[in-house]
């Protein structure tokens, strides 16, 4: 082989190799510096948000016997006649699961008169419809 | 009439595919479909990457069938051209143009990316520089394939197969080395089913017992805001800093971003099901085609076979040897065994360090903590690949 060619195929095999391992690790500090930094934004963010709501928690039992000594039960739902005692428990689970932990009050659960279309039916063409 | 009848058999059966095994050099033929039917027994029998392994496998047993004219006929877009015009290019030929054009390889990284839960990586982003580690694998195998005359970019083609990521190294092949592609394309997946069996003895030898029991601390949980930031960040940090590895890396982020949005559900499911496994059986079959025996029968067939292996030990023991570092640096908080993972192979090689790990000690559950490293090799293997096109296209 042309010994100047040898000499420019090494030339290159090295810069491919010391550029190859700098830039790749070069890339990949950056997102670790770039992520390590947003980690910590955001745990003092979440943490801010999360220490007065847990102040606000803490605050409130030792508030609460000066003004009333106990706090009256919460009135019943009024629940239609016919709907089962599982599905008042699988309803008011549902509500408790989209409240999050924010307070919430079911007043009442009634049965709707069933529409021309069945409810899952709708839920399936809302699904596919909405985006157009 | 009965003559007639005789000479036109004689001459259907002169003209057919069995005649021209006896033909000069047909013989060929009959080895590529032998080592056809071989890669179907992988993928279907022994389940060797068997999503792409059989539409490959297959593609290569069309290839091969002397007279169907069903392998790729042409290496760049002005040869397809010619042969577009003249009315000779078949099926695969047109197929293929997806490869050759790079749109198969990254429309199959935005699949992954829709699949990919980066929550493991950004919650410990150290992991990234165990994917950047093992991509040494690459990089040293490039001295390989040089020193055994490969030329730059049939070495930055083979090197790649060390990146375990297999869009990747035929995207790169496509545009370095099309010639190669059949075989770069099928040791590097024969590899990439392989890694529960090549990686386990480097990553023992590398370490020690106490390094392999070392039981990680729990991963914090990610915010959903930072899951939706990112891939609209890595996108941007990367792409402006290499532009060539854009293609890959953004339509990775773009997957994950359609996955962690909320918004794009059906886009997400359709992004990672069908529209994957549409391109994915394009993207087989045609790679296999390329596989004629005039490109696969070769010595340098061989050599890339071997340096394949090379690159992938390599890659195993920069992860594993950079996992020992960090073992070091952070007072044994760290397994050496999740640097393993860095080499993409996603999931392959983050449950090949859950395994080891739980040999030493059953109740270890490294799973989560080597997903970090294995999913930021994808990232990681991209920015190789984005090198290696930047300097030797």
């Amino acid at each position: 082989m042309n010994p100047m060619l040898l000499a420019i195929d090494t030339a290159l095999m090295w810069n491919v190799i010391t550029a190859g391992i700098v830039i790749v690790f070069t890339v990949l500090l950056l997102l670790v510096g770039i992520f390590y930094l947003f980690g910590i934004v955001m745990r003092k963010t979440t943490g801010k948000e999360r220490a007065p709501k847990a102040a606000k928690k803490q605050a409130a039992p030792k508030a609460a016997p000066r003004r009333t000594p106990a706090a009256p039960a919460p009135a019943a739902p009024a629940v239609s006649a016919g709907i089962p005692l599982e599905v008042v428990a699988a309803i008011s689970a549902a509500v408790a699961e989209m409240q999050g932990g924010k307070p919430y009050a079911i007043r009442s659960i009634q049965q709707q008169p069933r529409s021309a279309r069945p409810a899952w039916a709708m839920a399936g063409i809302m699904e596919n419809t909405r985006p157009f | 009439m009965f003559q007639s009848l005789l000479d036109t058999v004689v001459q259907i059966l002169r003209e057919s595919g069995y005649a021209a095994f006896f033909a000069e050099g047909g013989y060929k033929s009959l080895v590529m479909i032998g080592i056809a039917f071989f890669f179907l027994y992988l993928g279907i029998k022994k389940g060797f990457e068997p999503l792409l392994m059989v539409p490959i496998a297959f593609g290569m047993l069309l290839a091969n069938l002397p007279g169907a004219n069903m392998g790729v006929q042409y290496h760049d877009i002005p040869e397809f051209i010619e042969l577009f015009k003249a009315g000779q290019a078949g099926l695969v030929d047109i197929l293929y143009l997806g490869v050759k054009a790079g749109i198969y390889p990254p429309i199959i990284f935005m699949g992954i990316g829709a699949m990919t839960d980066f929550g493991p990586l950004i919650a410990n982003p150290k992991s990234f520089i165990l994917g950047a580690a093992a991509q040494l694998g690459i990089f040293f195998t490039y001295i390989g394939a040089t020193l055994l005359g490969f030329l730059p970019n049939e070495a930055g083609s083979i090197a790649i197969i060390g990146g375990a990521d297999g869009p990747t190294a035929i995207y790169v092949t496509s545009k370095l080395a099309p010639g190669l592609l059949g075989a770069i394309a099928v040791a590097a997946y024969s590899y990439m089913a392989l890694v529960p069996v090549i990686q386990p003895p480097i990553m023992r030898a590398l370490t020690t017992k106490k390094e392999r029991s070392v039981v990680m601390s729990g991963l914090r949980n990610v915010s959903k805001t930072e899951k939706i930031l990112f891939p609209i960040v890595v996108t941007v940090v990367v792409t402006l800093l290499l532009p060539s590895a854009g293609t890959l890396v953004g339509m990775l982020m773009f997957g994950n971003l359609l996955k962690e949005s909320g918004c794009t559900e059906r886009l997400s499911k359709t992004v990672q099901n069908e529209f994957m496994n549409i391109v994915t059986v394009l993207l087989g079959i045609s790679v296999g085609a390329t596989t004629t025996a005039a490109s696969f029968l070769n010595l340098a067939t061989l050599k890339i076979v071997g340096l394949g292996l090379v690159a992938f030990a390599i890659g195993t023991a920069g992860g594993v040897l950079f996992g020992k570092l960090m073992y070091i640096f952070t007072k044994g908080k760290v397994n050496p065994l999740i640097g393993s993972a860095g080499v993409s192979a996603v999931p392959m090689a983050a449950r090949v360090s859950q395994k080891e790990g739980q040999r030493e000690n059953p109740s270890n559950f490294l799973l989560m903590h080597a997903m970090g490293p294995n999913v930021s090799g994808v990232i990681g293997s991209a920015v190789a690949a984005g090198v290696l096109l930047t300097i030797l296209k």
